[in-house]
């Protein structure tokens, strides 16, 4: 089913719900990847995960249509993750340098994780970037959006986003070569 | 695919190592987490603003209900002093018929009485005329007195005075 038709069948009473279990299905893997890479631990990926799919319910009556669902929804998705690292840096228990340690030694917890494989160093490569990098980078390289499609998602103009999407890649590609 | 093809012509320019590397995810997640994944929509919140709208108002007039009982409770208890003290009650004795029951000692004791109180009266009977006669006896003493017994008496008790 098209996103066109499923936010159509959405904005009836009588199909809401099947709309929304099928959107859900469409979309759930995508976003999941896309914030888990923001967020190590599963259970924190999962409960952002919940949230950004609770404010489409609740928004998805008024989405224009102008823009393109897919979009609507990763800016959902990431404007719920970033909100989730805000809340954790203001907690305490650990001040912002720490929360990165803290991320990459979740990466090093996962049962999966071997340092020698590039998979694995390119997680923590991703990992030292500054946030809006590592979210460029990650809707560039693993999402394969265009810079028009980040764009729309990040507010951010087409030119600034290629700067830092060169920025992080190079920056990537010499911290896996000297790991 | 289009974009792939982009993407991959830019990274061989800036940093073509990220060319060689998969990118399927390699993190785990639990086994049939994305087949049982389910969204748990909250229901409606209730009008909670209304609510506590109605409960302020009923707050209110429970706060009026108790201060008119107890407004109303203490008029009731105080009135019932007042009217126990009843005036039409002491309106209707008569006085003469009352007095003509009792003997002539009990009003004789109850003017005795009474004059001293308001301390007028019979002469040598009263308190007032008692403490008069007192304060000339003492005054008339006082005049037998030599002024060098009285000079000797204020100078031990308050210094030195000439009466002269």
């Amino acid at each position: 089913m098209e996103d066109v038709e499923i936010v159509a069948a959405f904005k009836k009473a009588a199909t809401k719900e099947k709309a929304f279990t099928l959107l859900v299905k469409k979309y759930q893997e995508k976003l999941y990847w896309h914030i888990r890479r923001l967020l190590p631990a599963h259970e924190d990926a999962n409960d952002v995960l919940q949230n950004t799919f609770i404010k489409v319910w609740n928004g998805l009556d008024s989405f224009r249509e102008d823009s393109r669902l897919y979009t609507w929804l990763y800016r959902i998705a990431t404007n719920e993750s970033l909100s989730f690292i805000e809340q954790q840096k203001r907690k305490a228990v650990v001040d912002f340098d720490q929360l990165g340690d803290t991320y990459s030694n979740s990466i090093r917890a996962d049962e999966n994780f071997d340092a020698n494989r590039l998979e694995w160093k390119l997680q923590l490569a991703i990992r030292q970037l500054p946030d809006k990098q590592k979210l460029v980078f990650n809707l560039r390289y693993f999402d394969e959006m265009s810079y028009d499609e980040m764009s729309s998602i990040l507010d951010t103009s087409t030119g600034a986003l290629k700067a830092s999407y060169h920025h992080a890649a190079k920056k990537i590609e010499e911290f896996i070569k000297n790991h | 695919m289009n974009n792939r093809n982009n993407i991959n012509e830019e990274l061989k320019t800036i940093a073509p190592l990220l060319n060689d590397i998969s990118r399927q995810p390699v993190q785990s997640v639990p086994e049939g987490y994305f087949e049982h994944f389910s969204v748990q929509i909250p229901e409606t919140a209730a009008p909670v603003v209304k609510m506590l709208q109605v409960r302020k108002w009923m707050g209110y007039a429970a706060a009026a209900l108790v201060a008119g009982i107890l407004v109303t409770a203490g008029f009731i208890f105080t009135d019932k002093d007042v009217q126990r003290f009843n005036y039409e009650q002491y309106s209707r004795i008569d006085v003469p018929a009352e007095m003509n029951k009792l003997s002539d000692d009990e009003l004789q004791s109850y003017l005795a009485a009474a004059t001293v109180l308001s301390g007028a009266g019979h002469a040598g009977s009263t308190a007032s005329e008692e403490i008069n006669d007192a304060i000339t006896q003492e005054t008339a003493s006082l005049t037998q007195v030599s002024d060098e017994s009285l000079e000797q008496f204020f100078s031990e008790h308050t210094g030195s005075i000439n009466l002269k």
